[in-house]
C-alpha cells in the first residue's frame, strides 16, 4: 500500500511542475556559484592588485622616509663633530636626504597611506627642521656656539617627533599590506562550498531527468555541467597559481626587503649614536650603550643577520653576506674610535669617525648602506615581478567565471525546457 | 527605504562638498619646536632647599696652600695630583656652550674659553704640559655629580660657591667674580628685574641664577634649559621674555645677538670657584697655591684680558681669602 506522500511524490515527479522547479534550482545554483566564484576571483585580483600598487609601495615610501630623515639627522650630526665648514660630501648627503624624504612623502600623500596623519605631521615640521639646521649652519659659519642649540632643538624635533609619526605610519603600511596579502592568498572556503552543493545539484538533477524520461544524458545540462568544470578548472589554476607567485612574492620579495629595511634602520640608529656619543664629548655613555644594544640585534646566532641569511640562496642573499662583512669592519672601526676617545685623544677619534679616509667609519658605514640599499632593491626586483605574476594568474578570471557559469545556467534552462515541451 | 538611502546620499554629498570648500578645511597651528630637556613653571626649580638646612659660612674662603707648588712632573707621592699625574691625563667638566667661559669653537671644533683657561693652567702645573687634558662636557645640572662620582677631578664651568654646594664639594679661591642680571630683546621694555613679573625668564637647569629668579619678587614665569645656549635659541625663536643669570654668560649670549642687550643692576653676587672632590683637599690647596701664582704674575690677568675685558670691564684679580 503506498502512502500518501508517496503517491503525491509520484504524481510530482511525473507532473511537469516538478521539472520546473528542478530547472529552476539549477539556474539559480549555477548563477550564485558564478557570483560567489566571481566576485572571490576578482577580490583576489583586486587584492593583489592593491598589495604590489598600493600597500608594498607605500610601505617602501614609509621605510624611505624614515630612512632619509635618519640619514639627514645623523649626517648634521656628523656636519657639526667635523667643525668650520662641513665637507661637501655631508652637506651633498644631507641635501639628497631631505630630496628624497620629499619624495617619498608626496608620493605617499598622492597614493594615500593609512596614517594620513601621520604624514601631514612629518610634512608640517620638515620645513621647520630645515629651517632649524640652515640656522645653525648659519651661526657655525659665524663661529658662534648658539649654532649648536639650534642643531639640538633641529634634532630633538626629529627624533622626538618626526621620526616616532614617520615609524606609525610604516607600521600602519606594514599591516595593511600584511592584511592584503593574507586577502591574496586566503583559502576559497565560500567558493568551495558552493561548488560542491552545486556539482551535487547537478549531478542529482541529471539523474532525476535521467530516470524519469529515460533519457540517459539532457544535453542541456551536459553542457551546463562541462562549463562548471571549465570554470572551476580555471579558478584552480588560477588560484593556485596566484597563491604560488604571491607567495613566492612574499619569501623573495617583501618579507627580505621588510628584514632588510630593518638592518638598515638599525644601524642607521646605531650610526647616529656613535656620531652623538662624540658629540656630548665625555658624557655621551647612554648613546655608546645603545649603539651597543642595536648593533648586538644584528650579530650572533640570534641576530638579524643570521636569521635572514640561513633562508635561501639568491641575489639578495649574496648582498647581504657583504653587508654583514661590511658590517662587521665597521664595528671593529667603532671599537678603534672609542678607544681612541676613551683614552683621551679626542680630536683623532672624530677623525677616524668622519673622515673620508677609506679605513674610518664613515666609509666603512656608507659601504654598509649601500649595500643594504642594494639588498633593499633587488628583493623589491624579485616582489615586483612574482606580484605581476600572481596579478596575471587571476586576471579576468573573475569576469570568466562568472560568465561560463552564466553560459551553463542558459544551457541547464533550454535542456530543461526542451523536457517541459514534452509535456504540452 | 528609498528616502532614506536618498537623504544618506544628499548627506554625504554634502559632506564631500563641504570637505573640498576651503573654509572648512581646519588650517593645522604652528607648532613651535623647542629645546630638548626644556621645563617650566615650577617644575622648572628642583627641590627647593628649606631655609636653614644649609649652614651660614664665608663661601669665598677656602683651604689655604701647605708651601710652594712643586715642580712640574714631580708631584709628591701619594698625593692626588700625583695619582692624576701618573694617570698621564687630567679629566676635567666643562661646558661646550657658554661663549667665552667653555664653549666649543665651532670653526676649529676646540674647547675654548676663560674657565677653559684656568684648566689648562692646571695641567700645565701638574705635567708641564696645558694639553694633557681629557674633557667631559657637561651641564650646568651635571657639575656636582660629576665630582661626588668621581668621574672628573676638577669642574670649572661658570660655577657660583654657595655655603649649600659646599656642603657637597670643596670650591677652590675665587677666580672670577660676577653678579646676576637680565637680557632681553632691545626695545622690549624690560628695565630690570622688577619689570620681570608673568614674564617669561629662561635659565640653565641646576643653577643659582634660577633659584635667584625663583625668589624675585616680581615671580616670573621659570624657563629652565639644558644649556645656556638653549636660552638664547628660545629668546630669538620668540618663545621667552629674558634670560638672566652672571653677567659674564650674559655678555657671551650678547655677543652672539647684536639685536639683544642686558638690562638692570647686577641683583646678587657670584663668586666663582672651580669644584673638587673632598676626598681630594690636597688638589684643592695645590690649585689655590696655583692661583695665587698666577693672580701675581699676569697670567690671570692676560686671561681676563683675553676673554672678558672687552665685554666686562676690567676687574683686578679677586683676593684670595682662606679658611682659619
Amino acid at each position: 500500500m503506498p502512502t500518501v506522500l508517496e503517491r503525491a511524490r509520484t504524481v510530482a515527479a511525473h507532473s511537469p511542475s516538478r521539472l520546473r522547479s528542478l530547472g529552476a534550482l539549477t539556474v539559480a545554483g549555477l548563477l550564485l556559484l558564478g557570483l560567489v566564484g566571481g566576485v572571490t576571483l576578482d577580490n583576489r585580483a583586486t587584492a593583489a592588485r592593491d598589495l604590489a600598487t598600493r600597500s608594498e609601495p607605500l610601505s617602501l615610501d614609509a621605510q624611505e622616509l624614515y630612512r632619509s630623515l635618519a640619514d639627514a639627522d645623523a649626517t648634521a650630526a656628523s656636519g657639526f663633530l667635523s667643525g668650520g665648514v662641513e665637507p661637501a660630501e655631508l652637506r651633498k648627503r644631507y641635501d639628497a636626504d631631505i630630496a628624497r624624504a620629499m619624495a617619498s612623502l608626496s608620493h605617499a600623500t598622492e597614493v594615500g597611506g593609512a596614517d594620513a596623519a601621520g604624514f601631514a605631521e612629518v610634512a608640517r615640521n620638515i620645513p621647520v627642521y630645515t629651517g632649524l639646521v640652515e640656522t645653525a649652519r648659519t651661526n657655525n659659519r659665524q663661529g658662534q656656539p648658539v649654532g649648536a642649540a639650534y642643531l639640538r632643538e633641529a634634532s630633538g624635533l626629529m627624533q622626538n617627533s618626526m621620526l616616532p609619526a614617520v615609524n606609525r605610519g610604516y607600521q600602519a603600511q606594514n599591516a595593511r599590506a600584511a592584511a592584503d596579502a593574507d586577502r591574496a592568498t586566503a583559502f576559497p572556503w565560500w567558493l568551495l562550498l558552493v561548488a560542491l552543493v552545486v556539482g551535487a545539484g547537478l549531478v542529482l538533477a541529471q539523474r532525476d531527468l535521467t530516470r524519469r524520461t529515460r533519457r540517459i544524458l539532457n544535453p542541456g545540462l551536459v553542457a551546463a555541467s562541462l562549463a562548471v568544470m571549465l570554470a572551476l578548472g580555471w579558478a584552480l589554476v588560477g588560484l593556485g597559481a596566484e597563491a604560488f607567485a604571491m607567495s613566492g612574492a612574499r619569501a623573495e620579495g617583501s618579507d627580505r626587503v621588510a628584514a632588510a629595511s630593518e638592518i638598515r634602520l638599525i644601524v642607521l640608529r646605531a650610526r647616529a649614536d656613535e656620531s652623538l656619543t662624540l658629540v656630548a664629548r665625555g658624557t655621551g655613555k647612554e648613546f655608546e650603550d645603545r649603539f651597543q644594544q642595536e648593533t648586538g640585534r644584528l650579530t650572533g646566532e640570534k641576530g638579524l643577520f643570521h636569521k635572514v641569511l640561513t633562508v635561501r640562496h639568491d641575489e639578495v642573499d649574496t648582498i647581504l653576506h657583504g653587508a654583514r662583512t661590511r658590517f662587521e669592519s665597521w664595528l671593529a672601526i667603532h671599537k678603534k674610535v672609542r678607544e681612541l676617545d676613551d683614552a683621551g685623544d679626542y680630536p683623532a677619534a672624530v677623525r677616524l669617525a668622519i673622515g673620508s679616509e677609506p679605513t674610518s667609519a664613515a666609509t666603512a658605514f656608507t659601504a654598509l648602506d649601500e649595500s643594504l640599499a642594494a639588498a633593499i632593491a633587488s628583493g623589491q626586483r624579485a616582489f615586483t615581478s612574482n606580484a605581476a605574476s600572481a596579478r596575471g594568474a587571476v586576471a579576468g578570471a573573475g569576469i570568466g567565471f562568472g560568465l561560463l557559469c552564466a553560459l551553463g545556467a542558459a544551457a541547464a534552462a533550454w535542456g530543461v525546457g526542451q523536457r517541459l515541451k514534452e509535456y504540452r | 527605504m528609498k528616502k532614506s538611502f536618498l537623504l544618506v546620499a544628499l548627506v554625504l554629498g554634502l559632506a564631500g562638498c563641504s570637505v573640498s570648500a576651503p573654509e572648512a578645511t581646519p588650517l593645522p597651528s604652528a607648532v613651535p619646536p623647542r629645546p630638548v630637556g626644556v621645563v617650566e613653571g615650577p617644575a622648572a626649580l628642583p627641590s627647593p632647599v628649606a631655609p636653614g638646612a644649609v649652614p651660614e659660612c664665608d663661601p669665598r674662603a677656602s683651604l689655604r696652600p701647605d708651601g710652594p707648588l712643586p715642580a712640574p712632573g714631580q708631584m709628591p707621592a701619594g698625593s692626588s695630583m700625583r695619582r692624576i699625574q701618573d694617570r698621564g691625563r687630567l679629566i676635567v667638566g666643562v661646558d661646550q656652550n657658554a661663549f667665552l667661559f667653555g664653549y666649543r669653537n665651532p670653526a676649529t671644533g676646540q674647547l675654548e674659553g676663560f674657565d677653559v683657561e684656568m684648566l689648562r693652567a692646571v695641567a700645565q702645573a701638574i705635567f708641564g704640559d696645558p694639553n694633557a687634558i681629557t674633557y667631559k662636557v657637561i651641564t650646568q645640572a651635571q657639575r656636582i655629580p660629576v665630582i661626588t662620582s668621581g668621574e672628573v677631578d676638577i669642574v670649572a664651568n661658570t660655577m657660583t660657591i654657595t655655603c649649600g654646594r659646599l656642603q657637597q664639594v670643596h670650591f677652590t679661591t675665587v677666580y672670577y667674580e660676577d653678579g646676576q642680571q637680565v637680557m632681553v630683546q632691545k626695545g622690549s621694555g624690560i628695565k630690570g628685574p622688577a619689570d620681570l613679573g608673568g614674564k617669561r625668564v629662561c635659565a640653565s637647569k641646576g643653577t643659582t641664577s634660577i633659584a635667584e629668579l625663583a625668589v624675585l619678587p616680581a615671580k616670573p614665569v621659570l624657563v629652565a634649559v639644558d644649556n645656556w645656549t638653549d636660552c638664547l635659541v628660545m629668546l630669538q625663536q620668540g618663545q621667552i621674555d629674558a634670560i638672566s643669570t652672571d653677567a659674564g654668560i650674559l655678555a657671551g649670549l650678547v655677543a652672539q645677538d647684536p639685536n639683544t642687550e642686558i638690562v638692570g643692576k647686577a641683583f646678587t653676587e657670584e663668586p666663582h670657584g672651580m669644584a673638587i672632590s673632598k676626598s681630594n683637599p690636597d688638589l684643592v690647596r695645590f690649585v689655590n697655591a696655583l692661583l695665587e701664582k698666577t693672580k701675581a704674575n699676569g697670567e690671570w690677568a692676560a686671561s681676563y684680558r683675553r676673554w672678558l675685558e672687552t665685554r666686562m670691564g676690567p676687574q683686578p684679580p679677586p683676593p684670595a681669602k682662606y679658611l682659619p
